[in-house]
């Protein structure tokens, strides 16, 4: 368990090719963007583009909204670029709060993401994945049998974590599979989309700004929405460990990544409104499906295929990139120590990857996942907030720091301000998730206390707790990381 | 599993008796060329500022990767994993494949499932700040929220485009032209374009059959200018057809020094069977589908096209009165429509009423030996009478329900032009609900008329026509206009209008039924099942019944007294138990369950309907 503060710093950047037990360094450039834009491009923009319209009002501040959030999450990103290239361990948030503000916060990241955020994200991933696959057999409009669906979901999960178990390059190549399918699925649509507009469908685009909102709240409202459909642009921070030459990999694949989904996402909703109005997409309950149903033809059940793909990509990122988190929590005595192992012969935090799974299977058959969500966003929004203020801090703090990318401090402060309004948005708008989520945050303290601070524990239960380690090890075969060269 | 090619080195463990495997056979395999053993070094012991990991070290581990006892777990485990990944994965398919097939649905297109408001316009409301006592799209505009309260998607605006005479609406002096009353084409246009990015429509009348005699076509026909001298129909010698009440079709024209045919108070009647007019109207529907209407009701449908040997007629009515070669017109017609933009959700619609509906008709009407037909036939309900027996009704209503098995049917309950009373004057208050229901439940779309929601009467005529000013509350003319209204206010407003309908303590059984059977449309039995006629006594009963879906009986008692339904009724068969969705009187009943076993009362008038699960 945990006794002093983990300091992590730079180290010189090792290869990758030696026999140690650790994450080797196997993530190139492309499996970056890979990564980046798998998380991000999920299966919002496939499904419910529809949040931002709804609110917008029109279709050209709709549009404006999606490119202003675009640029805002990539303000974001350079923040990140500074904080991922300074602290180089995995975990991203984690380890920026941690050396910013110290244990107690980190852990409460560290437990939300355990408790909420990853469970319920790979269970929502997992059931729009299967909810897509069984789309053909499905009926119009009650949907696939939900037994079915529930057990498609968890064998998703469970083959998802059995390849990360088996082989990280396995499931990077994955993740680049499954980006280029959704890419290409997006770029049908938006060929079609542009095809349409050239022959003449723009009536959506006339007077493109009329009935647009006046009400500051929905405006606010139109922009979460679009931010959350951003969400995920911080994910290759949680695995910088083993990005190969993370000071010049790291920051090119998000300054490759954030403009190519802007310009994506805007090129999708062009398309999108080019097909359908308005009042269509917002009735659609599938906006690319429904989108494909009216012009691909015959061609038309592709759509759901590769939406299924994008979800199935979209959720192999996020079980890579959580696992890595529960490791470093667990290195730095957060969490219990077995998960901070490595099998010895496949080089994959097998343990850390199977509590993913196991508490994303749980999740899965609870009931009211749904309502999760609503807070999760908020929960996000606060711990972003958190390391891109921890940035501030850290210039501050331990100016020793070496900072191979030091960007001006201009944009840290405009992406605290827009935090701030991201937080108090929710908090003016549904009061009561937030603090739903707040309680789900504080709920980990007495956690901290018990399982970090306190040191001094019965005997009985150090002794259960070494067993349970080392049972854990010699089934996983795992062994804790060795320290790297200095 | 096992680290290949390395040599053998034993190693103390230190969980000796940890599990009841004998140690020495845990010896174990470690360095050779894939591992450097001399930089191993674990971490938790290496580094001080690390937290103390508590379990064992890489070299101590080693020792389990091939220890059979381990080895053999991890496999079973591996296997267990497949084993049961696999029963999921069966379970789901035997899941999938069990689930009952997907009851099918027909293609509907939004005119099957919109409920379409009919406003005659310069009667509905006056909304500009003139107050000239004319109803008008400002009007209209305003009073969209009503629409949405009636579950209305679709405005059926009749009536709006120029004439000369300006109160004769078969006179159109400019097809391209709307009354400036009733307001501009660019309002027009983006009201259209409004409602259309919320799912809405606006549809319009459509005046083909005649024009005025101050339109530049007949002006130019009469001095036989090029092409538009055929534009109507000219003829030495007048013969014996006559109008509806008696006198002669053929006017004499002085200018030409012809006789011209004329239906209708003068108006010249057009020759649709050119080309070159057919042509005009292609250019005025593309003029209106670009203006964003959806859809277009032919006036006088049944009037277009009459004998063009112009032989005298043995019977009034018989070549110019659902002639044959009006199959022609509506052919070029739909030709036309057909043209137009039509991509999904943009359908555009054509339509007309038949005002002599029967079976041989409405075939014709929706096209047969290859000739395009009407997307759907209006039929008006005039088999509801006072006096009518339910089984006599049932002999009227069924052959259009089996012939809207191969043709879509609109239900008008009034129709501004035809000369008729409004329904209220035709059925009474007693049976409007029932009308009401029979409009919104019968087989096909439902096309009420402004007012008859609120049971409006007939009141003043103009040129046969029932278009009384909409009674929005009991305020001076009903609320329509703070003007003088341009037709008299039907006597009695102050006690039936809308706001007094809708009172929060009054009689709100008419509007809030008219609402609710609507509302019921949604259901997939109503708008595209099939229809079983059972009707027993004085209850008319009808089913309607989509394969897979929860289905409807509806049930109108036409006598005065109570009667009751039972259990085995043919509609209802052996379910014993329904969900009252609907009671025309007693709206607090809707959504109770009925136990059928027990005999089901309706009492005189009212109107149930009960829905069965799927």
């Amino acid at each position: 368990m945990g006794k002093k503060e983990v300091m992590i710093v730079n180290e010189a950047v090792g290869g990758g090719g030696d026999g140690k037990i650790q994450l080797k360094k196997q993530l190139g450039l492309m499996n970056g963007v890979g990564i980046i834009v798998g998380i991000i491009v999920g299966s919002g923009i496939f499904v419910s583009p529809k949040g931002v319209l709804l609110e917008a009002g029109s279709v050209g501040l709709c549009l404006t909204v999606w490119a202003l959030t675009g640029l805002i999450c990539s303000v974001g990103a350079i923040c990140y670029a500074e904080l991922g290239t300074c602290i180089l361990s995995s975990g991203a948030d984690y380890g920026y709060i941690l050396q910013a503000y110290g244990n107690l916060p980190a852990f409460l990241f560290l437990w939300v993401c355990l408790v909420v955020l990853v469970p319920t994200g790979n269970a929502i991933t997992a059931l729009t994945f299967a909810n897509y696959v069984l789309q053909p057999v499905s009926c119009k409009e009650e949907g696939p049998p939900q037994a079915a669906v529930t057990l498609l979901a968890a064998l998703c999960i469970t083959l998802l974590t059995f390849i990360n178990c088996t082989n990280v390059k396995w499931a990077t190549r994955v993740q680049d599979i499954f980006t280029c399918t959704k890419i290409v699925a997006l770029v049908i649509i938006i060929i079609t989309g542009l095809v349409k507009m050239v022959m003449g469908s723009t009536e959506n685009f006339q007077n493109a700004f009329e009935g647009s909102t006046k009400e500051p709240g929905r405006f606010a409202l139109a922009f979460y929405s679009g931010l959350f459909s951003y969400s995920g642009w911080n994910y290759l921070n949680f695995v910088t460990e083993e990005l190969k030459e993370p000071y010049k990999n790291l920051p090119r694949a998000i300054m490759i990544s954030l403009p190519m989904v802007t310009v994506i996402y805007l090129l999708t909703n062009v398309a999108y409104f080019a097909v359908l109005s308005p009042a269509e997409m917002l009735a659609s309950d599938a906006v690319a499906v429904t989108f494909a149903d009216r012009t691909l033809g015959v061609m038309a059940w592709v759509m759901p295929v590769f939406v299924a793909c994008s979800t199935f990509g979209g959720l192999n990122g996020a079980i890579f990139t959580s696992s890595r988190l529960f490791f470093v929590g667990a290195r730095n005595g957060h969490l219990p120590g077995f998960l901070a192992t490595i099998n010895m012969n496949k080089l994959t935090p097998f343990p850390s990857l199977l509590f993913g799974c196991l508490t994303s299977l749980i999740m899965l058959s609870s009931s009211d996942i749904y309502s999760l969500i609503n807070y999760a966003s908020f929960v996000e929004a606060l711990f972003i907030g958190m390391s891109i203020g921890g940035l501030l801090i850290l210039r501050v703090t331990k100016p020793e720091l070496e900072r191979p990318i030091k960007i001006s401090l201009v944009y840290p402060i405009f992406y605290l301000i827009v935090c701030v309004f991201l937080v108090i948005t929710p908090l003016t708008s549904s009061p009561w998730e937030c603090l739903m989520g707040l309680i789900v945050i504080a709920s980990g303290i007495p956690f901290y206390f018990l399982g970090v601070l306190w040191k001094k524990k019965p005997a009985g239960f150090m002794i259960m707790l070494r067993k349970v380690t080392i049972l854990s090890q010699k089934l996983f075969y795992a062994a804790p990381e060795e320290q790297k060269e200095e | 599993m096992a680290d290949n090619g390395a040599e053998k080195e034993q190693i103390q463990d230190p969980e000796i008796g940890d599990h009841e495997l004998d140690d020495s056979k845990a010896k174990f395999i470690n360095g050779g060329n894939s591992l450097d053993d001399t930089r191993v070094v674990v971490s938790g012991r290496a580094s001080p500022s690390t937290p103390v990991f508590t379990g064992l070290g890489k070299d101590e581990l080693k020792k389990y990767a091939d220890d059979p006892f381990w080895v053999r777990l991890r496999w079973i485990l591996f296997i267990l994993f497949w084993v049961g990944w696999l029963a999921m994965l069966v379970s789901a398919i035997v899941i999938i494949v069990l689930a009952p097939r997907c009851p099918t649905r027909p293609d509907l297109r939004w005119y099957h499932k919109d409920v379409s408001y009919n406003v005659y316009s310069k009667s509905f409301f006056d909304g500009d700040k003139t107050q000239d006592g004319y109803g008008d799209l400002e009007g209209i505009k305003q009073k969209q929220s009503y629409f949405e309260q009636l579950s209305a998607n679709t405005v059926w605006l009749s009536s709006i485009l120029k004439t000369s005479p300006v109160d004769n609406d078969r006179a159109v002096v400019d097809h391209k032209e709307i009354d400036e009353k009733f307001g501009t084409v660019d309002v027009l246009r983006d009201f259209c374009k409004k409602l259309m990015k919320k799912g809405k429509r606006v549809i319009m009348d459509l005046v083909p059959n005649q024009t005025s005699k101050n339109h530049t076509w007949f002006l130019m026909s009469q001095k036989k200018e090029g092409k538009y001298a055929d534009y109507f129909i000219w003829s030495d010698a007048a013969n014996n057809w006559r109008r509806k009440d008696g006198s002669s079709m053929w006017v004499q024209d002085t200018v030409r020094n012809q006789y011209y045919l004329s239906q209708f108070d003068d108006l010249p009647d057009l020759n649709l069977t050119n080309p070159d007019v057919i042509e005009e109207f292609q250019k005025i529907i593309q003029y209106w589908a670009g203006a964003g209407i959806s859809g277009f009701h032919i006036n006088d449908m049944e009037m277009l096209a009459e004998n063009d040997t112009l032989a005298n007629e043995s019977e009034r009515g018989k070549e110019t009165m659902n002639f044959a070669d009006n199959a022609i017109v509506i052919d070029s017609l739909k030709k036309i429509v057909d043209g137009l933009d039509n991509k999904p959700g943009r359908e555009k619609l054509l339509f007309g009423t038949l005002t002599m509906a029967d079976i041989d008709n409405i075939k014709m009407y929706k096209g047969q030996d290859g000739m395009r037909g009407l997307h759907m036939a209006a039929v008006m309900l005039d088999q509801l009478t006072v006096g009518i027996s339910a089984p006599d009704l049932e002999t009227k209503l069924e052959p259009f329900i089996n012939a809207s098995s191969s043709s879509w049917l609109g239900w008008r309950l009034t129709t501004p032009m035809s000369g008729t009373d409004r329904v209220f004057n035709r059925v009474g208050e007693q049976r409007m609900i029932a009308a009401h229901a029979l409009q919104a439940l019968l087989p096909g779309s439902s096309l009420p008329y402004y007012g008859d929601e609120l049971a409006m009467e007939s009141g003043v005529k103009v040129d046969k026509k029932t278009v009384t000013p909409m009674q929005w509350s009991k305020e001076a003319h009903a609320g329509f206009t703070t003007g003088t209204p341009w037709l008299a206010v039907n006597v009695g407003y102050e006690q039936k209008n809308l706001d007094s309908m809708t009172a929060q303590l009054g009689d709100n059984k008419m509007m809030d039924s008219f609402k609710a059977l609507n509302k019921l449309r949604s259901s997939e039995s109503l708008q595209f099942g099939k229809t079983m006629f059972c009707s027993n006594g004085d209850l008319l009963i009808f089913a309607r019944n989509a394969e897979g879906f929860e289905s409807f009986v509806v049930v109108i008692n036409l006598g005065g007294a109570t009667a009751h339904m039972f259990m085995g009724d043919k509609c209802v068969g052996e379910r014993d138990s329904a969900e009252l969705v609907f009671h025309s009187h007693v709206m607090e009943r809707a959504n109770t369950q009925l136990n059928l076993n027990n005999a089901v009362s309706i009492g005189g008038d009212e109107v149930l309907v009960l829905k069965f699960a799927a």
